[in-house]
């Protein structure tokens, strides 16, 4: 009798870690004291007691207690044991340049991917439908950053990925609708205003991964190289832009120019300039290092003087 | 060793900066000078990087060639034909940019004649108050003479 008893408890216990193992595929908690499953286990545990205590005596007896028992306490074992690959950890930036790692949570439901927020009223709403839009795209993760910690006990290092940015909006999602307002226009539209009856805040989350080390935060500020990198294509942009800008200030100067060039009369200007042309030109030509070609035949030279040479 | 004689002390005397000696020296026109002095500039460095560009394609021995041996195709206005003038497309493009090149310098030299004339310009009006002034109040020379004393013969107009 004994012998079953145990038996039966232990295999409550393990029927209760099995249903742990998967409902941590619906809950994404990272620990088991904020699943709302086994929170409502332990609230029915009490329920139980207190009904017990109050109005059914037999809710108390020993098989009773003992099965929810082993079924609250097998439940944490098949949670933890679970790894649905749904978490990744990225080292988050806050205002402060601080490096922050933590870890996200993220499931996928009607093909977008959201975020499962690390609290039980947060993981009660997400589920009831109040989701947190996630944008990450872990195909651009490249860079990691180590942290680790250790005691005399034992060591946890996690890498994560090194975010670029982490934007982070507010919004509402509105849950139960139990009335539709109509409303005709004076064109005669209806227009249709639900209301609910609750209004969560949720959060939506955009992280954009660092490619490369300038776009690493703590690299950036940290590294000498980096930072000069990070100048020299700055400069750049700025040396484009800059001349964007030129082009686009000098348009009206350009069109004076033209303006003027075309005054000129080239049959009449042009013969006096002449001169002044011809001295400009050796200039240019001065300028950029040509010679000219002492071997080079004169107009003037006749076949005598080439063989010579 | 104390000299029997007095010797000439070096005065110390302050110059004026770059805009109160062109305050000084033009006088009421200091400001259209100095309005219109950029924009001479301007249309200049435009003018100058056309230049410029042109003269990085052109080959500059071909063109005093073509200046020594047929000049009236430079200095003229008409357009090339290829079978009327006998010449290539080629040669017809390059004479076109000789022409061009001709255009820029004139022009760039028209900019800065008209712009040493507004300069001289406004210095005769700066001149005209100046004597006015004298006139009237008696020389005020610090301002007005070592400004002149600066770089004496300069054209002066500076940034």
């Amino acid at each position: 009798m004994t012998f079953t008893l145990i038996m039966a408890g232990f295999g409550l216990a393990v029927l209760g870690s099995i249903v742990g193992y998967f409902c941590r595929s619906i809950t994404r908690q990272g620990l088991v004291f904020r699943c709302p499953i086994w929170v409502g286990m332990i609230v029915t545990e009490i329920a139980l007691v207190t009904l017990g205590i109050l109005f059914y005596p037999i809710l108390l007896s020993v098989p009773v207690q003992a099965a929810v028992i082993c079924l609250i306490l097998g439940y944490p074992v098949g949670y933890s044991m679970a790894d649905p690959g749904d978490n990744v950890s990225i080292d988050l930036i806050d205002e402060y340049n601080n490096s922050e790692a933590g870890m996200i949570f993220y499931y996928y439901h009607n093909g977008g991917r959201y975020m499962m927020p690390q609290t039980f009223m947060g993981c009660v709403l997400s589920l009831l439908g109040a989701r947190w839009p996630l944008t990450m795209d872990l195909q651009f993760a490249r860079r990691t950053r180590s942290h680790s910690t250790s005691n005399r006990f034992w060591s946890v290092s996690v890498n994560a990925y090194v975010a670029q940015s982490h934007l982070v909006g507010e919004g509402t999602a509105p849950l139960f609708k139990y009335w539709t307002k109509r409303r005709m226009l004076d064109d005669g539209t209806i227009v249709e205003m639900p209301r609910y009856l609750f209004n969560p805040r949720i959060e939506i989350h955009e992280i954009y991964f660092a490619e490369s080390a300038i776009e690493d935060p703590n690299t950036f500020l940290v590294k000498t190289d980096t930072y000069h990198e990070a100048l020299a294509l700055a400069v750049k942009e700025k040396g484009k832009s800059t001349r964007v800008e030129i082009e686009a200030n000098s348009a009206a100067y350009t069109s004076a120019a033209k303006i003027l060039q075309e005054m000129f009369t080239l049959d009449v200007d042009g013969p006096q300039y002449r001169d002044n042309l011809k001295k400009k030109l050796e200039e240019i030509k001065k300028r950029r290092g040509g010679e000219r070609d002492e071997n080079a035949v004169s107009a003037n030279s006749t076949e005598d003087d080439i063989i010579s040479g | 060793m104390r000299m029997p004689y007095q010797q000439t002390v070096p005065r110390m005397t302050s110059y004026p900066d770059d805009a109160s000696q062109e305050m000084a020296l033009f006088g009421s026109s200091y400001s259209e000078v100095r309005v219109v002095d950029p924009l001479y500039q301007s249309i200049r460095d435009n003018n100058e990087s056309e230049l410029g560009e042109l003269s990085e394609r052109i080959d500059v021995d071909s063109f005093l060639t073509l200046l020594d041996v047929a000049p009236e195709l430079v200095f003229s206005e008409e357009d090339l034909e290829e079978e009327e003038d006998g010449l290539t497309l080629e040669m017809i493009v390059f004479v076109y940019q000789c022409r061009k090149v001709l255009r820029c310098m004139l022009t760039t030299d028209f900019l800065d004649q008209n712009r040493e004339a507004m300069i001289r310009g406004g210095r005769l009006v700066g001149d005209a108050e100046f004597s006015e002034r004298m006139q009237t109040h008696g020389p005020d020379a610090e301002l007005w003479l070592s400004a002149s004393l600066r770089r004496p013969g300069e054209v002066v107009l500076r940034g």
